[in-house]
């Protein structure tokens, strides 16, 4: 028998987030998805599919199609070891661009907002997208949250609740952290070592259970 | 033999299935901070079911904390 597909989010609330998926930038995409599921929006990403990296262009293309929001976050397209950058962030970033200019009407309601860890330093790399959104977050995981959640609210239409203000989100975060790493203490794991899905289920659990005290 | 109609009714009826589950929180839409919250579709992992059954746990005990002080 097939197996039933998983329902997917409303276009109109699911965030597409395109960046690196390694350890190094994992604080920055958790608070960022943490901002995201605190202002009511469901995020999306490759790890969605997998917690490996490869997934298919296919499959990225169809994700930016089923998302009106995306974050690129373009902060690390600097030179790697093998003494080239790597080009797959500024392409999905072109995916999302494409879909809105050139697909259908549905489309044309995506909105993009670009990241970096410096301001301006896009200039000097892709002229081209000057006139988005563009917000640099300095590769601090708190400023990550406000250039997240101020985006959303921006963009948010105009009879939607306001959000919670960025230093609530960014305090909810650090107790969501502690909370949640005292009850992995215990068997010895730490909240950086869960999966992505499983960490999507925490911060859902977490809000879920303090939503009767907010 | 005559059955009267009324009893085969009483015979026949099924009786409605009432059922005591209560349904998962966390599949339903929460506000915090006034906002409301996508409930996450998909399965849980043993570790996210530990995390969720810790944060019950704590959440329950916060609440009776209140209602006693």
């Amino acid at each position: 028998m097939a197996r039933r597909p998983r329902p997917k989010p409303p276009a109109a609330k699911a965030v597409f987030i395109n960046c690196p998926f390694d350890d190094e930038f994992k604080p920055l995409l958790r608070s960022m998805v943490f901002a995201i599921i605190a202002s009511g929006y469901y995020p999306r990403c490759a790890l969605d599919e997998t917690d490996g990296a490869e997934v298919r262009v296919s499959k990225i293309a169809a994700m930016i199609g089923e998302c009106d929001w995306g974050i690129h976050d373009l902060s690390r397209v600097e030179v790697g070891a093998a003494g080239l950058p790597r080009f797959n962030m500024p392409m999905e970033l072109g995916l999302h661009l494409g879909a809105r200019l050139l697909g259908e009407a549905r489309h044309r309601r995506k909105r993009a907002l670009i990241l970096d860890a410096e301001r301006h330093r896009y200039d000097a790399i892709l002229s081209d997208i000057s006139g988005q959104d563009i917000e640099a977050h300095g590769s601090d995981p708190d400023q990550a949250i406000r250039c997240g959640r101020n985006w959303l609210s921006e963009h948010r239409s105009h009879n939607a609740s306001p959000l919670p203000g960025a230093a609530a989100i960014q305090a909810d975060y650090r107790l969501f952290q502690a909370e949640v790493g005292a009850l992995l203490a215990p068997r010895r794991l730490d909240p950086n070592d869960l999966t992505h899905n499983d960490f999507l289920w925490a911060v859902n659990d977490w809000i879920v259970a303090r939503a009767p005290q907010t | 033999m005559c059955v009267k109609p009324h009893i085969v009714g009483m015979a026949t009826a099924t009786k409605k299935k009432v059922s005591t589950r209560r349904s998962d929180a966390s599949k339903r839409t929460v506000l915090y901070r006034g906002v409301k919250i996508i409930p996450k579709t998909g399965k849980r992992s043993p570790i996210a079911k530990v995390i969720r059954d810790g944060l019950r746990t704590k959440s329950e005990q916060s609440h009776g904390e209140t209602a006693q002080a």
